[in-house]
Formats: structure tokens, sequence, C-alpha cells
């Protein structure tokens, strides 16, 4: 099989992370909660994945938050900062993730930049539905249908500069594209653990300019007779047992990238999606590509997109198609009714692979 | 050694300390702070040894890391608060 789901989740990891699965597993109990040999070892290795992930993404240990997945941090983040009353602009290719979660709020929302690829048109619109009257922002970095990486620095002046508070949803970008916390001056920076972090399912990471509201309220290890969850980070995010297991599997996964770097790994990604897109497109397929790309691209087939990826698995080619728990990025492309076949390339596939997707492509294109 | 104690409101805090005072070769240990000691119930301290306690508190002060309070065994066995 060769593995094009990336965005959904990253099925090749650096053996190091099984590793650290498996040896937390084997040697941790619940980190804060005992003093013995494992809860300690416990305590040391969740630390020591907040200090890695503080050193990736600069900001300070305790403003590392973990989650359970990025919509987990995406749910305490919008939940901190969005009211009913409140007025919120998002781009035209948000997830569910964001949407669904301003729709159950009830706040009143503005979609600014629809035009895929077209950085001047996003941060006009988005500077237009600022000056409108939004007084929070939630933006994706990266869509994770198209791949089109968004000016999220421009846009972070943008909020500065009109002093409004902005969350940023990085789970296509975590881990690829550069992440600086603290140059951002974002509120939160929600991202998942199992993607471009290399980390298992069931982890996820919320950066936290400051305390958020808490979305779990529980056990924290701390000021136990106190009934309010405890005011400071990450206890304030953190309720119940961590999944230990999972965060030491993540801590190596940014360790890996911390080592390797992690600009190699955005440019081989963009290499092999350019090389498929331009394949397709070279086939009369309508391929959705641009400068500011990502690893992931989304092509319309000639028969129902559902039935394209069966024909891709049958080739033993793995890749997700519909909305992909995103219509309104279709909604932006004009793809709602059609769906896309979407390819996402990560970790653990090269050139070769790509050359040799290009080959059975080749093969079936006339079914697709 | 004369064991000093620096309480904390929570793990993470504690740990920052220690990874900061070891930076500054000062030895440190995480431990679960003694039950009289934890106030709001529950917390974690640094057990630092009583000759390098100020250094660490100034250490922690220039680093942004509170802790709650300092404790001190005395001459004749008692622990006592630390009052800086």
């Amino acid at each position: 099989m060769i593995y094009l789901d990336s965005g959904a989740t990253s099925f090749y990891k650096p053996p190091s992370v099984q590793r650290a699965v498996l040896q937390a597993m084997n040697s941790c109990a619940s980190p804060g909660r005992g003093g013995y040999e494992a809860a300690v070892r416990a305590g040391k290795i969740v630390y020591q994945c907040r200090e890695l992930a503080s050193e990736l993404f600069h900001c300070q240990v305790e403003q590392v938050v973990f989650t359970s997945n990025c919509t987990h941090g995406l749910n305490m983040a919008i939940g901190t900062l969005v009211r009913p009353e409140s007025r919120v602009v998002i781009s035209g290719f948000e997830h569910n993730a964001v949407t669904r979660p301003l729709h159950a709020i009830g706040a009143k929302i503005s979609v600014a930049g629809r035009k895929l690829f077209d950085e001047k048109d996003t941060i006009k619109s988005f500077e237009n539905a600022i000056l409108d009257g939004a007084n929070v922002a939630v933006f994706t970095h990266c869509s994770n249908v198209f791949g089109y990486i968004l000016p999220v620095e421009k846009m972070a002046e943008l909020c500065k500069k009109h002093k409004i508070p902005f969350i940023i949803d990085a789970a296509q970008s975590a881990g690829t594209v550069p992440i600086d916390f603290i140059k951002l001056g974002a509120d939160f920076v929600a991202m998942p653990g199992h993607k471009g972090l290399l980390g298992p399912q069931g982890t996820g990471i919320l950066l936290c300019k400051n305390p958020p509201k808490p979305l779990i309220f529980g056990g924290t290890g701390s000021l136990s007779v106190c009934q309010e969850m405890p005011e400071f980070l990450p206890d304030r995010g953190e309720a119940g047992t961590l999944n230990v297991g999972g965060i030491a599997g993540l801590g190596a996964g940014i360790s890996y990238l911390l080592r390797t770097g992690t600009e190699h790994i955005l440019k081989e990604e963009r290499d092999c999606a350019e090389i498929c897109g331009n394949a397709l497109d070279k086939w009369g397929f309508p391929v959705f590509m641009g400068e500011s790309q990502s690893g992931t691209i989304s092509f319309v087939p000639r028969v129902d997109c559902e039935d394209a990826a069966a024909i891709f698995s049958q080739n033993k080619i793995a890749v997700r198609a519909g909305l992909h728990c995103a219509p309104l990025a279709h909604e932006s492309a004009g793809t709602l009714e059609s769906g896309t076949v979407r390819l996402s390339f990560g970790y653990g596939i090269h050139k070769r692979d790509t050359f040799e997707v290009v080959r059975r492509l080749e093969k079936i294109r006339n079914c697709l | 050694m004369k064991a000093c104690i620096l309480t904390f409101h929570a793990l993470t805090a504690a740990q920052k300390g220690e990874t900061t005072l070891r930076k500054n070769k000062i030895e440190t240990e995480v431990t679960r702070t003694p039950k009289w000691m934890a106030e709001q119930g529950c917390g974690n301290a640094l057990r630092v040894n009583c000759r390098d306690i100020y250094r660490a508190i100034g250490i922690l002060k220039e680093n942004n890391i509170t802790y709650r309070k300092a404790y001190l065994r005395n001459e004749s066995g008692r622990i006592e608060e630390l009052t800086i």
C-alpha cells in the first residue's frame, strides 16, 4: 500500500515513536499522583514532551496543554474566546472542528477569503471583516482539503493591530510548516499529535497564551481541596489522567522532527504533491494547486469521488474522498456537490513512491 | 545533608524548577509535598540542600518560576517555614 492519507493521520512513524509508547506502557503509572518510581517516570516523560514541544513551537513549557486531538483543543479554545454575542471571522477553508463549535455556540460568523491560493484576497477580506466589526478570529494554517497554506503571519499581524484575540488551527501544518507561538501572538494554537508531529492517535497539543476556560473538570493532582479547576497552566486544561503512552510517543515524534528539521519534510511533501498533481492535470482532471501549497492536493474525478477512491484502493493507493469534514472549504472552491479525491503526502512517502503512484494511475486513469 | 523543601502549586512548575536549578548546578529532585505542607491538598515540591536554598530561590525568581513556600529543618530537627 502507498499511503496518501496523512491529512487524516500519519501512518508511518519513526521507530522511536513505537518504542517510546511500548516503553511507557511497560514502565509508567500516572504522572503527578504518586511519589514512587513509575509515577515519577511518567511525570518525567510528560514533562520531556512539554519541553520538546516548547522548543519546536517557541513557547513556555507550561503553555503546552495536552489534549486528545486537535478538535478537543479547538473546542477548548473556541469555548474560551467565543460567546453567543461574539462576531467571529473565519477563513473560507475551515474544518468542521472550527465551524461546528461556533455553530453550537450560536456566534455570528463571517467568512473571509474564499479564493484558493490567493494570499492577497485572503488578507484583504480578512481585514475587511475585522473593520466590519469582527471581534474574534479563528483560522486554519493550512486547508486539509486543498493544501492551501494561508498567510497566517500577516493575518496574525492584522489581529494584533486591531486587538482581536485569535485562534489558529494548525492541524495540517504542525510538524511541517514552522510555527513560532510567541512571534505569532495567537491566543491559542491547536494541533493533533498524530499527523505532522508523528505521534500516536489520541494525542494533541493546545498552545495557550493564557489559561483556557476548562472543557473538562476533574482531578489535576494539584490543589485538590479547591473545587474550582486550578487557575494556572497547564493544569487548567488537563483534567483526568493523561495519555502517558501517547505522550511518550508524541515526544519521540517531536524529538525526531527537532533532530532532522522540518524544512526538508515539507519540501519533499510539496515535490511529491506537485509530481502527482502535474500528472493528473496532464490527464485532464481539475486539480487544485497553487504556490502556497503543502503536501496535500485535491482533484475532481470524472466518476463519483468515492468510486474513484475505491479504484485507488484496489490499486493499493490509500486516499480519502468526499467532503473531508470541511464542507465550507468545498463550498469556497465550488466542489461541494462533487467532492474531491484528496492525496496527502507525509512522512514515509518519497519521490520514488510518487513515481510509482503516477505509474499505477496512468493505467487506471480512464476509470477515474 | 540538610534538606530544604520548596513547595509548588503543581507538578509542571516543580519540574520546571528542577530543570532550571540543575542547569545552574544546584542538585535538586522533585518529590511529593508532605501532606501537612500541601495547604490546599496535593502538590509537588523540590528537595534542595539547605546550603543552596537561597541561591535556588534567587534563580527561581530570576526565571519567573513561582514556588509557594520554603521550609528547612532546624538544628533541633523540626521543620519550619523559611521566611524570605
